[in-house]
């Protein structure tokens, strides 16, 4: 009923936008995805397969060339969510107030996350939102794409010369968030509306992106970008995270070299009895390490044969170093490595089939396939 | 380890189709296009080689513009976003050419706020 109204509401504001000429644009994507996993018998064991839809909804409006708004709606495997509802207030390219629900700036990647966008079916590990196998055993990645929250951002732009530009971005948000004595971020409680979509210790989380990108010639052209966020998680905001990325692009005519790292350095929660809570005992100094590092990378190759076709090849893979709680199937240091092949063929109008291979290859488990086949597109 | 033939199959199937339908052709933003002038044209083709650093040229396609005023404000923003790698005088050529691909010359000429 929720999700009836507010497309109602969406359309209604489509509708007035037609009749009063004013500046506006509705837009959105659809992906049905089927993820296979021919090395099982049951691919569930394993992650979430079989088919997923991801639709988003989104009504940009410009009122003049100081302000904008953005509103999307996303349905997908969470059910319906409010991806954008933010204000835009522009004083000058370099001075920009975003205020409300939004995705912070954060790697290069973020940029691109509507399905309809990129190429592939699904993301990079260190993006990944639960398509990734083995996500229950992993918590998922690094930086769930899109992390959508509530704050504020400022940003700007300096262009100087022909082509450079430096871009940066500064922003308070209300950050992950986990029950007190956590070991790792609950990015179900992250988002779910039973614990409200508000901050859950009082103290926001900050972060900050700087990124420069030039022309080399007029065919190649080269972005590159630091980001960081940092903050408490946990309701006592005893439990500290640290991220830091770095994204670099080239582009040469339509071709595309796309790498980043990440790494999140979070507090774990050493409870009354650390020796029973983890799998692993003291350092030499005779203390737990309270912390785990998790880190990974992804560089892919996207080269576009026609104006219909693009072959795209991904390696990404994933690390976690540290101590782990008893029960936990990975081990003090874990990886893994992820190798895709991936061909995105324009049907019509938009329409747009991808299909990918990818093979992972685990340290802790038996090594799996995966086949992704999805059907895209932006209307 | 145990590989469900069926799967493996019909992706396969899914690649090969892909590839031998695969062919090349122009600009599709010219598509559909009757004499457009040559700022159009080197607009439409800064388009196709800028706006897909973020997105494909389909959003462009498939975009629903109320008026020709909306493309500018819409590319402006879109310059201004990390990394978007549009020149400043990029900017007025790919308003043209989409301008001219929603409205034709009369979109063209009541565009605000920049030269023809």
């Amino acid at each position: 009923m929720r999700v009836v109204l507010i497309l109602i509401s969406l359309l209604g504001l489509l509708g007035s936008a037609e009749a009063e000429e004013r500046d506006r644009n509705f837009a959105g994507s659809v992906q049905l995805d089927y993820l296979a996993v021919p090395t099982e018998d049951v691919g569930r064991d394993r992650g979430l397969d079989g088919a997923t839809v991801e639709l988003s909804l989104k009504l940009a409006i410009d009122f003049n060339d100081q302000v904008s708004s953005n509103v999307k709606v996303c349905v997908a495997c969470h059910g319906l969510e409010v991806g954008m509802a933010f204000f835009d207030l522009r004083s000058s390219d370099l001075l920009n107030f975003r205020v409300g629900r939004f995705t912070p700036q954060f790697g290069s990647f973020p940029l691109r996350h509507d399905p309809a966008n990129h190429r592939t079916s699904d993301k990079p590990l260190p993006y990944d939102m639960g398509r990734m196998l083995r996500t229950d055993e992993w918590n998922m990645s690094i930086l769930p794409t899109p992390w959508v929250d509530n704050g504020v951002e400022v940003s700007g732009t300096k262009f100087t010369g022909d082509s450079t530009r430096f871009d940066y971005a500064l922003y308070a948000i209300g950050g992950p968030k986990a029950s007190s004595g956590a070991d790792d971020f609950d990015f179900i409680q992250s988002r779910s509306r039973d614990r409200y979509y508000v901050d859950n210790n009082s103290r926001p989380s900050i972060g900050a992106k700087l990124g420069t990108s030039f022309d080399l010639t007029d065919d190649l052209s080269m972005a590159f970008g630091l980001s960081g966020m940092a903050g408490h998680y946990d309701p006592d905001n005893d439990l500290s995270y640290q991220i830091l990325g770095a994204d670099l692009q080239l582009r040469f005519k339509r071709i595309y070299w796309r790498s980043e790292y990440i790494v999140r350095r979070t507090e774990m929660a050493l409870g009354e009895d650390p020796s029973t809570r983890f799998k692993y005992g003291p350092g030499a100094d005779g203390e737990f390490d309270p912390y785990f590092i998790k880190d990974g990378f992804y560089t892919e190759l996207e080269v576009p044969l026609t104006d219909d076709f693009d072959v795209i090849g991904r390696w990404d893979g994933m690390r976690r170093l540290g101590n782990v709680v008893a029960n936990s199937p990975l081990r003090s240091e874990s990886a893994v490595l992820r190798y895709t092949a991936a061909v995105a063929y324009r049907l019509s109008m938009g329409l747009r089939i991808k299909s990918s291979i990818e093979f992972y290859d685990f340290s802790d488990f038996e090594d799996e396939t995966a086949l992704h086949l999805a059907l895209a597109g932006p209307f | 380890m145990t590989i469900n033939s069926h799967a493996l199959v019909i992706a396969l199937a899914a690649m090969t189709s892909a590839c031998s339908g695969a062919q090349s052709g122009g600009n599709p933003l010219l598509s559909g296009m009757e004499n457009p002038s040559e700022t159009v044209l080197e607009g439409c083709a800064i388009a196709k080689q800028k706006c897909t650093r973020c997105h494909t040229m389909d959003q462009l396609l498939a975009a629903k513009i109320a008026t020709p005023d909306t493309w500018r404000l819409y590319v402006h923003r879109m310059r201004l976003m990390p990394g978007a790698g549009i020149r400043e005088q990029e900017e007025p050529k790919i308003v043209q050419c989409l301008v001219y691909r929603s409205f034709g010359n009369e979109g063209l000429a009541t565009l605000k706020g920049q030269a023809k």
